[in-house]
């Protein structure tokens, strides 16, 4: 009997799902190969770092400054420090990614002829139709580069991120604080 | 030793394609939690550090870096997740289709079935391929013949893996714009100015405290 409830159930829940699925919009993709130009940039790592950094520069500063649960103080030097994080962050991490990137798509080639293979899969080397074995090495580069990116990054962050961060950072308030103290002097 | 290190990269090179050679959209999100936690945790020990701040803003910014880094995880688990799911699903079930994957299912009379859920593209084309192989045809026909029955099957499958993959890689930067620069600083404010007004609090109380006790008062 319960079995047979909870079968209902799965089946209610299961129908529900499908008509929702199905509601949603289907979407025809005209130009295929641009579609995969913009997937293939945004699933390389540098651009990847790139585009969030972007859009978190023009959003996370912002949140900071107007947040209505702290002083006025602090929301500006908390907006200061997350401005200057992001804009550290993201160049030191499209760096590293971009550098990483680069290193693998020379140590990784679709065969011997085209140069080193040292970085490539087995598989990848006995593939017989080029376009896929290309498509396939696109993916692994992607792929190695992040983690090669990742594991320079673990030394960076301590080394370059978190202390560029903080001297931007103090540069930018102390110019900030002066600039209000000679404003608050001409107001007198 | 060069041998070694040979032997050692190429194992490394084999696990890395193993698990991550065809989804590139689950290595950005792994690489990205990874990331973001040394990138907090580094955060919040400069902060601590930075002398030109006052307690208040250091109890106010250190849970800020540290909120930010397990939100930005959290949401990236609870958004970009099921966004990259969804996107996937999209794809297998042919709700995005591109031209040359459309008139394929037109032509195999398929396309009445798109984008319903249980519609799974590449099965599909599997299954034409499998009855293909079985065929009396293609048992009796040469190497060349078979390769140009299989062709148009060959080439849907490899269209729609490279859609899969665009799509992934679209739908995971979307979701991690949406969790990093929406929902993250959102929820981190909140926390870490909670935090904020328990510490000083805390830290007032204490200082009151030692006042009251060094003029002799109870408190």
């Amino acid at each position: 009997m319960r079995t047979e409830s909870s079968h209902h159930n799965y089946a209610f829940k299961a129908s529900f799902y499908d008509r929702f699925f199905k509601s949603l919009p289907n979407k025809d993709i005209v130009n295929a190969e641009k579609f995969n130009k913009i997937g293939h940039a945004l699933a390389s790592p540098h651009w990847n770092r790139l585009a969030l950094g972007c859009a978190a520069i023009c959003s996370q500063p912002m949140w900071d400054y107007f947040n209505p649960k702290v002083d006025n103080d602090t929301a500006k030097a908390s907006a200061i420090r997350t401005g200057s994080k992001i804009v550290v962050c993201t160049s030191v991490g499209f760096t590293i990614r971009g550098l990483a990137h680069k290193i693998v798509k020379k140590f990784a080639n679709g065969s011997p002829e085209e140069g080193s293979t040292l970085l490539t899969p087995k598989e990848i080397l006995s593939e017989t139709n080029v376009a896929v074995r290309n498509s396939k090495l696109k993916l692994h580069r992607n792929a190695f580069s992040t983690l090669l990116a990742l594991s320079v990054m673990m030394f960076t962050n301590f080394l370059i991120d978190a202390p560029l961060t903080t001297l931007v950072a103090n540069k930018i308030l102390k110019k900030s604080n002066m600039n209000n103290k000679s404003e608050g002097n001409k107001n007198v | 030793m060069s041998n070694v290190f040979k032997n050692i990269t190429k194992s490394l090179v084999e696990t890395v394609y193993k698990y991550f050679g065809n989804s590139s959209g689950n290595m950005l999100l792994l690489t990205s939690i990874i990331g973001v936690a040394l990138s907090s945790i580094a955060q919040t020990g400069a902060v601590l550090l930075n002398k030109n701040y006052s307690t208040s803003q250091k109890a106010f910014m250190a849970p800020q870096e540290l909120a930010e880094g397990c939100m930005t995880i959290f949401s990236m688990l609870l958004i970009t997740r099921p966004i990259q799911g969804l996107a996937k699903k999209y794809v297998s079930s042919g709700k995005i289709l591109t031209t040359d994957m459309k008139k394929y299912l037109e032509k195999h009379s398929l396309l009445e079935k798109r984008g319903n859920a249980d519609f799974n593209l590449p099965q599909s084309v599997n299954n034409i391929v499998e009855k293909i192989k079985i065929s009396d045809e293609f048992v009796k026909a040469s190497e060349n013949k078979r390769n140009k029955l299989l062709f148009e099957h060959t080439e849907v499958l490899n269209s729609y893996d490279r859609t899969l993959d665009a799509t992934s890689a679209i739908a995971t930067t979307a979701g991690g714009i949406l969790s990093t620069a929406i929902v993250s600083p959102l929820i981190k404010n909140l926390v870490a100015s909670k935090y904020q007004s328990v510490t000083m609090d805390t830290i007032s109380k204490y200082n009151n405290g030692c006042i009251a006790n060094s003029t002799g008062l109870k408190i």
